[in-house]
């Protein structure tokens, strides 16, 4: 478990800094969240994501640097974390995955993408609106929606969408505002 | 021809393998392309490579059996030898 305290150590900062956490939601929200999964198990501190009008989901703000982290501990390199972590806009969130749990692929065709990048229902009613929302590169004309299922409990990483406009591989209508997840798919985490 | 100069073939087998035929004749072309005489030619093809070997790019694509992370690998290779190439 030594592997996890710088993440788990940033984490806790975060929450010691009082940063958007309610003081009545920490120990219950840090509670429920304590049997999770390596790297947040331990965590001090946790919020509530709204993902819609009646349901909310445990969730822990993350540094970007501790979310770097996690990915590498997966496999990603560096560049590969960073890439993923400049994915997201502002606030990105660990919260728990649990086999079973169901999320939409956005991609070209069937069975095209990983899985890394998932959301929580349709990102978009029209290919061009999910091209939008996601900042997805112009590798990926997000005609198909796709579901796919976790295969075991995991961090997921989640957050507002970054734009990327103006970055090479991406198109102008690229703008993001949607909201992703990022799953451990590249450790079989996910499956169609 | 320098051991990196294959990593752009074994990129195209990979995808040809997984039936992304477009993208592996965009890499194709842009490969062929670093070795354009002309600047202009050379760059965009370098730009392009970089812009496709990103983690939500090709580096998205499912590629069995590789690994994604192998994959991605694969990628930064790729991009390093074309950026090399600017």
């Amino acid at each position: 478990m030594v592997g996890m305290a710088p993440i788990l150590g940033e984490v806790a900062d975060f929450a010691n800094a009082g940063i958007s956490v309610a003081r009545g939601d920490y120990e219950g929200a840090a509670l429920s969240m304590a049997a999770m999964v390596p790297f947040v198990g331990n965590a001090a501190g946790a919020a509530k994501i709204a993902r819609s009008a009646d349901k909310a989901i445990d969730a822990i703000p993350l540094k970007n640097n501790s979310a770097r982290k996690l990915l590498m501990a997966r496999g990603a390199t560096p560049k590969q974390a960073r890439e993923v972590v400049s994915s997201f806009d502002g606030q990105i969130y660990a919260t728990k995955g649990k086999a079973g749990d169901v999320f939409t692929i956005t991609e070209t065709k069937p069975g095209s993408a990983s899985g890394m990048f998932v959301t929580r229902g349709s990102a978009g009613a029209t290919p061009a609106e999910r091209i939008q929302n996601l900042a997805l590169p112009m590798s990926n004309t997000a005609r198909v929606q796709g579901s796919a299922t976790l295969t075991k409990p995991q961090v997921l990483l989640e957050g507002r969408v970054a734009s990327q406009v103006g970055n090479r591989g991406f198109g102008p209508n690229a703008t993001g505002g949607g909201w992703q997840v990022v799953t451990d798919a590249f450790n079989g985490g996910i499956r169609r | 021809m320098g051991s990196n100069e294959f990593i752009g073939d074994r990129v195209i087998e990979v995808l040809r393998n997984s039936d992304f035929d477009d993208f592996a004749d965009q890499i194709e072309d842009a490969i062929k392309n670093l070795k354009s005489k002309d600047i202009n030619t050379r760059m965009e093809a370098v730009e392009f490579i970089l812009g496709m070997c990103h983690a939500r790019a090709l580096g998205d694509l499912s590629v069995p059996p590789l690994n994604g992370n192998d994959w991605y690998k694969m990628l930064e290779k790729l991009a390093a030898y074309a950026k090399s190439k600017s």
